[in-house]
């Protein structure tokens, strides 16, 4: 940049000139931009018989600073991500249902970046080490989407930058200059249908690409160049492993119910064995002890057995024949009238065989819906026939 | 001058003198030529050797990246036909580079550097720069250029070398 040659115009010297003080301003805490051409002559002045001669000048040592490929993808989550089943990515009000990241760039440069995501497999092992429960159990989600937010993360501040929301542009990541941040948000819809305590990983993954690149035509990865040359800018990677290839795993953990349904029967006093013209009460316990959500609009369907008839006017002062106890709440009843289920409210009955249906809780029909860490039991009656 | 040599001289002798006076004079007009000077470019790599220690290895500067050093070479041979005299050697040091302290360091020849961008050069100890209005030592980080100011002739068809050291920053 020094050695400005003699028969350059001043038009050219003032130029590369203004081009020195850009590239100085560019110049910032990683490093001298890749394509910087660093030129270097030597001048030799000497004299013979104390005459000065004219100077010598030497070759031209020069050579372009290269493009150190660096960056590091990190996740900004701690614990795993509770998502309930069903839930739908959308940006706003469901929480729960991305994960957070950034990428930095700790290149000499600016970089882009393709971005992909992986359904980690359960060999993957632990995402938060040490500690159980935070392992993949090969579920996977169903929908992921890759936001890119809108602005850089604040310097020297990473992952406080404004989040990625589902609007925004999406699995490229443009310009982004060296030693800043920018996050990344993987939305990801829930199966309907998933164990509670499933842990579903993902991966965010990053390559960085030509940052001449946009997001309308994505710059090709970089690639490490196959052979070195002094005089033009090489890529060279220094990322972990030399890849050009950086990941960070999190994970949503499902909650779900649980359910563990139990049926049990007993003789209703005074008798004390199962004789004819005794009355049988059956009770069906539903725990959702287990689970670390509600399980909601439960529908229990029981097939009893053609020797045995159904009682029914067995609670509630004769005018109900199942009843519900909710722990907490106060008992509630319906009734098993028949298929139709002509009152509505969700219990019905059917013949040949006997089915009963129990599908509401009480006369309005409420659903029946047992929260985490609850239990409710049904009971209603059977009497066996006299001979 | 010619005539008093002619004087006390014999004829032999006089055109002997005439002789060097001549080619005094056409190394003055050919100028160019007399010094021959090239540089190279080379980066520093350590690598471990046998013993398993860290050692340092000049390769081609194929690939620089900042934080990495760079070593120029600048090796100069009298190919005229008289003794080079006062030789001077300047470098500039690039703005993307800084000079690695004490790398110039040449047992025959004395280091000086320039921190106004060659217009005044000094010793490393005597140089000061204003910062901000305050005068303080001038660091590697202020150095423009770099020369060597060799204490002997340089003979004919002598030799020699200068060397220096300085950060991608």
């Amino acid at each position: 940049m020094k050695t400005v040659r003699k028969r350059l115009s001043l038009l050219v010297r003032l130029s590369m000139t203004a081009t020195a003080l850009l590239l100085g301003q560019q110049a910032m805490a990683l490093g001298t931009d890749p394509d910087t051409l660093v030129e270097n002559t030597a001048l030799v002045d000497y004299e013979v018989n104390g005459v000065g001669q004219a100077q010598e000048p030497s070759n031209a040592a020069n050579f372009v600073v290269d493009r150190r490929v660096d960056f590091t993808v990190t996740r900004m989550g701690i614990a795993l991500t509770p998502t309930t089943l069903g839930a739908l990515a959308v940006d706003s009000p469901v929480a729960g249902n991305y994960l957070d990241f950034y990428v930095t760039n700790l290149s000499n440069g600016d970089l882009d970046f393709n971005l992909a995501f992986t359904q980690l497999a359960s060999a993957f092992g632990e995402i938060y080490p040490p500690g159980p429960g935070t392992a993949d159990t090969d579920v996977n989600m169903n929908v992921v989407r890759i936001r890119v937010s809108s602005a850089l993360d604040p310097a020297g501040a990473p992952g406080t930058g404004p989040a990625p929301l589902f609007a925004d542009a999406d699995s490229y990541i443009d310009n982004l200059p060296e030693d800043r941040s920018i996050r990344v948000r993987l939305y990801a819809d829930t199966p309907a249908a998933l164990a509670n305590t499933d842990v579903a990983g993902l991966s965010l993954d990053a390559v960085a690409a030509d940052p001449t690149g946009t997001v309308a035509a994505p710059g090709t990865d970089l690639a490490e160049s196959a052979s070195w040359n002094e005089l033009a800018v090489d890529n060279v990677f220094a990322d972990s492993d030399n890849d050009n290839f950086e990941s960070a795993a999190d994970g949503f953990d499902i909650t779900a119910p649980d359910l563990t349904v139990a049926k049990s029967a007993s003789i209703v006093a005074p008798g004390t064995r199962a004789l004819p013209g005794e009355r049988i009460e059956y009770l069906i316990t539903i725990d959702n002890t287990g689970g670390a959500d509600t399980a909601t609009n439960i529908s229990i369907g029981d097939l009893i057995d053609d020797d045995v008839t159904f009682v029914p006017d067995a609670y509630n002062g004769g005018s109900s024949n199942i009843v519900f106890d909710q722990g907490l709440a106060a008992e509630s009843f319906c009734n098993a009238d028949d298929a139709a289920d002509t009152d509505g409210d969700g219990c019905s009955i059917s013949l040949a065989p006997i089915t009963l249906t129990i599908a509401g809780r009480n006369a309005a029909g409420d659903p029946i819906d047992v929260a985490a860490g609850a239990i409710v039991t049904v009971r209603f009656q059977v009497e066996i026939p006299a001979l | 001058m010619s005539a008093l040599i002619n004087k006390f001289l014999p004829p032999s002798t006089a055109f002997a003198t005439l002789f060097v006076l001549f080619l005094s004079g056409a190394a003055l007009a050919q100028g160019k030529g007399h010094l021959e000077v090239t540089t190279i470019v080379q980066k520093e790599i350590h690598v471990e050797n046998e013993d398993g220690d860290s050692e340092t290895q000049l390769v081609v500067a194929e690939t620089v990246l900042p934080g990495e050093h760079v070593v120029y070479t600048i090796t100069f041979v009298n190919v005229g036909e008289a003794a080079a005299e006062n030789v001077v050697i300047t470098n500039p040091i690039s703005e993307s580079l800084t000079y690695v302290a004490g790398s110039a360091s040449n047992g025959s020849m004395q280091v000086e550097f320039s921190v106004d961008g060659g217009k005044a050069f000094g010793l490393a100890s005597e140089l000061r720069i204003v910062d901000n209005g305050v005068e303080r030592p001038a660091t590697t980080n202020d150095y423009t250029h770099v020369r060597w100011v060799m204490q002997n002739e340089l003979e004919v068809g002598a030799k020699g070398s200068a060397s220096f050291a300085a950060v991608l920053q």
